[in-house]
């Protein structure tokens, strides 16, 4: 038993929610022309303070918090590490998007991302399913607004609606399947439900129970069939916004998945493991099939984004059938492909928020990229770079993580779906490595072709996000790997 | 009969109505907005009536402390809702299920 609060280990949390108040408050009495501005670096400063808080927390066993309510360990930890440092970039490229907002001197955005961080880092440490569902809801509240936040367009609001909707409708089924839990437990905490299903046993209705969470939990992460709203909210919402959606809230719900299935319903892998393995083959199914007909990027990547989380579904699968909730193998792979993927997202999202035409829109349809690679060589093969790691082929990065995934998939004997991800993969490879195509073989648009205005910031983590794929094998001894298995033992 | 006879099962059986009426209610509905929220409201408050059967069952007060937080945070993400269906109608003048429709793909 727990007897003492011991706030230390939440104080990143604590600050950071302290921060963005604060900042709400002062940015509403300050008056300046260059409020939305400030409120951005502010917002970046704070962020900045709290990864430092992070990484002094560091710690090699688990700490508790608020009477077990809340947990830090070095898996989570380098989830939070990741998770803000992936913000502080997607804030960094947003800079142009927020001087426009700044016209109606609106500074909320950058404080809004911030609360949703605050929302993340709760769910990913929680300790019991209330501190998880707080979590969960001041993450996906903030979300719908920064959806929307483009308020006079009427894709972004119509994005948020559609957001809004299915997203609290996930919620709602989500606490449904809570309540039945808390019903059969006796208990809210993870590691109490735990041991009542290790003394009990359990009936029909937490298998019940166990399915209504895992599909509240995949509406948010996006796995196929819970997918529809992905491609619509990508495309309606603004860039810098696609960039942090695409990247921050996909790390945070995969863990918080990977920590609810192993924790509190452990003793129920090979239920789970069945569905989580299904929702991974169809993720990968309609993932590559729906993004080979889309002409425009956004959309392409959000369907890519639902392969992709099929692929991370498949360790977790992997866990379940082979009954080994505490397999190092999966959560490293897991980790390895997350921080992969991401940083392939962020870079094509940062050259995407480039892509002009004369008149300073934002282009984000394929055939504007038509010949870039004659008028802006550096950037084409960052592109190329990019699409070849998301492919998945070697030497760039993306052939390590999707290896490591199936490497372990295949040694539980999973053939099934490895033969799908694989077969999937090789389909996916033709609306990625069509993008290079049109890139270098297409004629340039005599007139009305793609201006590539990156801003500074953009360029330096458009090419710092290449070098990390194109050098990756390099690393001794695949160094990521060994901090990533260091930090799961 | 005694209104504090119930047996709980029964509040759970209403509660599981109130939450197929809700989901149903969802997929049916092709006219207005609104419902769409309500029904969502209907799905969390299902909810609320297990925490609290629950704790009352189990003699146990975490569920009823529960229930408070999910109140809270209805009530948050009503306000969020409507407020974004605002700003949707502004752009499309209209809150017709059928008219969400600028998206496709």
């Amino acid at each position: 038993m727990i007897t003492s609060l011991n706030i230390t280990s939440a104080i990143p949390e604590i600050f950071l929610s302290i921060a963005s108040v604060a900042l709400v408050a002062i940015f509403s009495f300050v008056q300046s022309k260059r409020k939305a501005v400030q409120a951005l670096y502010a917002s970046i400063g704070v962020l900045i303070i709290t990864l430092v808080m992070l990484i002094r927390n560091f710690t090699s066993v688990d700490s508790h918090a608020f009477l077990g309510m809340f947990i830090v360990n070095p898996f989570i930890s380098y989830a939070k590490v990741l998770i803000v440092v992936l913000s502080i970039v997607s804030l960094l490229l947003s800079k142009k998007f927020i001087k426009m907002c700044a016209e109606n001197s609106r500074f909320e955005y950058p404080i809004v991302v911030l609360f949703a961080i605050v929302g993340m880092l709760v769910m990913i440490s929680s300790g019991d399913f209330l501190t998880m569902y707080l979590g969960l809801e001041l993450q996906s509240l903030s979300l719908y607004v920064l959806a929307t936040f483009q308020r006079k367009s009427l894709k972004s609001a119509e994005a948020g609606l559609k957001y809004v909707v299915l997203g609290s409708l996930a919620s709602g089924i989500f606490l449904y399947g809570v309540s039945l839990i808390y019903g059969y437990a006796d208990s809210i905490s993870y590691k109490n439900v735990a041991i009542a299903f290790a003394h009990h046993g359990y009936n029909k209705v937490v298998i019940i129970a166990l399915v209504l969470v895992l599909v509240g939990m995949a509406f948010k992460i996006s796995a196929a069939p819970f997918h529809m709203w992905v491609a619509d909210v990508y495309e309606g919402v603004p860039l810098p916004v696609t960039t942090f959606f695409s990247t921050a809230p996909k790390v945070a719900g995969l863990i918080i998945l990977l920590r609810v299935l192993t924790e509190p319903l452990n003793h129920l892998t090979h239920d789970w493991g069945q569905v989580v393995g299904l929702l991974s083959i169809l993720s990968i199914v309609s993932g590559g099939l729906l993004a080979l007909r889309q002409e425009n990027m956004k959309r392409m990547m959000a369907y890519s984004s639902v392969l992709n989380i099929g692929f991370l579904l498949i360790p977790i699968a992997t866990m379940g059938l082979s009954n080994n909730v505490h397999s190092v193998n999966a959560h490293v792979s897991i980790l390895l492909y997350l921080t992969l993927y991401v940083v392939a997202n962020i870079g094509v999202f940062s050259v995407l928020m480039g892509a002009m035409d004369e008149n300073k829109n934002s282009l984000t349809n394929l055939k504007s990229f038509s010949g870039l690679a004659s008028k802006h060589p550096f950037i084409a093969v960052l592109y190329t770079i990019y699409m070849l790691s998301l492919t998945g082929i070697p030497p760039f990065a993306g052939f390590f993580a999707k290896f490591y995934v199936l490497k372990d998939a295949l040694s539980a004997h999973l053939y099934v779906i490895v033969a799908f991800a694989i077969v999937f993969a090789v389909i996916s490879a033709f609306y990625y490595i069509r993008v290079i195509k049109v890139m270098y073989f297409d004629k340039f648009p005599e007139n009305g072709g793609a201006v590539m205005e990156l801003s500074q910031a953009g360029l330096v983590i458009a090419t710092i996000a290449g070098a990390i794929l194109a050098f990756f094998f390099l690393a001794p001894g695949g160094l990521l790997l060994d901090i990533l298995t260091t930090l799961v033992r | 009969m005694d209104l504090l006879n119930i047996n709980y099962q029964d509040y759970l059986i209403v509660s599981a109505c109130i939450f197929v009426i809700g989901l149903v209610g969802l997929f049916i509905n092709t006219k207005s907005l609104i419902r769409v929220l309500m029904c969502i409201e209907l799905i969390l408050l299902s909810a609320n009536i297990n925490f609290v059967t629950f704790s009352i069952k189990l003699d146990d007060l975490t569920g009823q402390v529960f229930s408070l937080f999910v109140l809270t945070v209805a009530a948050a993400e009503a306000a969020i809702a409507l407020a974004i269906l605002v700003v949707f109608y502004r752009e499309r003048k209209t809150i017709a299920i059928d008219k969400i429709n600028s998206l496709k793909g």
